[in-house]
């Protein structure tokens, strides 16, 4: 297990809760926790965004919350689309600002610019040079337009950064987490708070060692 | 220095990203194709067009108006043909008609004093000057200098159709004028060094003018005054004053002349 994963802040925040909430029978899995923080993440990742834009123009998280995907093969779809399904979950920022960096991997002679689907029709008027792919959001994929020939599933990969994501893996106790240590502790507190509610602990008045 | 250069510098500079880029590149493109084509540096090309058996010819591809038609003489100095809107445009869209004024009442030819035409019935004698006259020319005292007469036109730009003299003799002839901004080799705009800042102010106004919640009127103006500032910056580093061609116009243009 990796210094700072998912599965770390979860074995802390469950101590945590065990501390707090004496003789508890209910067991939260590392596993549960770890997916409040994922979710957590992606909340932060979003309030990140938020303070940037406070300073000025941009709604850009910090980059500590960027995960990176390479090599993502390409499919096709039934129209002949090519396309990417999402690798996971990012999270939601303005303007699909979620998507930070995506290119053909290891080239730079075509690159993919990001454009919303509400974007799509006025740009079915615009002449946009070869070197110019452009890629929308649309129902968990990434897909691509104005793609050269040469482009095919078979001769190019992606490699992708997305914002408040989780990284590729089989199990996400074990995933890396680095988030900024700040916000591990904002999350902490608030998988916590989410937690405890959950058992509605009274104060135990009696002294019978049963927690109520 | 490419367009995208100059996109990715704004957007860098609007600590901005990949995101505004295709917006951005569009606001551009329109700008290069119609504010820089026309105002700052234009694409001026010459072309060697058809004449149509009817004596007409179409705008060249691209070509969005003419600065010159005609051909060439042995310097490779080109002889332009005269402007004279009165050629009527009856029938110039029937490309493939040799006779298309066939059936339309014609002047007379013109009779000389002499009882014979003299060699200038091919022209419309009845406006014709008579400073070239008999296959010589010479200048009549209170009549404006005339210029060689090698063939006539009118235009169309509406229909984009060029209409010649019903005399016209040459099959081909030398189109020259703005085209359309032309794409580089790898599919990009360049922008002349000397109008790129021009170029990047145009795309920040342009990138605001359209977003007033984002930027006051004021700012709006200010980024206006600012673009119209820089445009007139590159029309001056574009055209610079070259002070010994400026000395040759001079020395080429002492005459002598009668004075009261």
């Amino acid at each position: 297990m990796p210094i700072s994963s998912y599965g770390a802040l979860a074995e802390e925040i469950s101590t945590e809760y065990l501390k707090k909430v004496k003789n508890d029978t209910t067991v939260y899995s590392y596993r549960h926790i770890s997916e409040m923080i994922a979710q957590e993440v992606a909340y932060f990742a979003k309030a990140s965004a938020f303070e940037n834009s406070k300073i000025g123009e941009s709604t850009f998280s910090n980059d500590q919350f960027i995960v990176t995907y390479n090599a993502l093969t390409i499919l096709t779809d039934v129209n002949g689309n090519l396309y990417i399904p999402f690798p996971n979950a990012p999270a939601g920022l303005p303007k699909g600002r979620e998507i930070a960096y995506i290119r053909f991997t290891g080239s730079n002679k075509y690159q993919i610019f990001p454009i919303q689907s509400k974007d799509r029709f006025m740009y079915d008027f615009t002449a946009s040079p070869s070197w110019m792919v452009k890629c929308y959001v649309e129902g968990g994929n990434i897909v691509l337009d104005n793609v050269p020939a040469l482009i095919t599933t078979s001769t190019a990969t992606i490699d992708l950064r997305l914002i408040g994501s989780i990284p590729t893996g089989t199990n996400l106790v074990d995933l890396p987490l680095f988030i900024p240590k700040d916000v591990q502790s904002l999350i902490f507190d608030k998988v916590l708070s989410r937690m405890l509610p959950q058992r509605s602990v009274l104060p135990d008045n009696v002294n019978d060692a049963i927690s109520k | 220095m490419k367009l995208r250069q100059i996109v990715s510098t704004f957007l860098s500079s609007k600590d901005s990203s990949s995101h505004d880029f295709v917006r951005v590149y569009n606001l551009a493109v329109f700008g290069v194709q119609t504010e820089f084509n026309l105002d700052i540096k234009g694409n001026f090309k010459t072309v060697l067009v058809n004449v149509n058996p009817n004596k007409s010819a179409e705008f060249p591809c691209g070509a969005i108006t003419y600065n010159k038609m005609g051909i060439v003489n042995r310097n490779g100095e080109i002889a332009t043909f005269k402007r004279n809107d009165k050629l009527t445009n009856y029938h110039q869209d029937a490309f493939a008609n040799t006779a298309p004024l066939a059936g339309v009442p014609t002047l007379p030819d013109f009779t000389g004093f002499n009882g014979t035409s003299d060699g200038v019935s091919l022209y419309n004698a009845y406006l014709y000057l008579n400073y070239n006259y008999g296959n010589t020319s010479f200048n009549l005292f209170g009549l404006g200098s005339g210029t060689i007469d090698i063939g006539q036109y009118t235009v169309d730009e509406t229909n984009r159709i060029i209409k010649f003299n019903p005399d016209f003799i040459y099959t081909t002839f030398l189109f020259e004028g703005l085209f359309d901004a032309p794409l580089g080799d790898d599919d990009d705009y360049e922008i002349d060094t000397r109008g790129a800042q021009a170029m990047l102010a145009y795309i920040r106004w342009a990138n605001a003018v359209d977003m007033p919640k984002q930027f006051g009127q004021s700012t709006i103006n200010a980024l206006y005054r600012a673009y119209t500032n820089q445009k007139r910056l590159a029309r001056m580093r574009i055209n610079p004053v070259v002070l010994n061609e400026m000395q040759n116009a001079e020395r080429r243009s002492w005459k002598l002349v009668a004075k009261a």
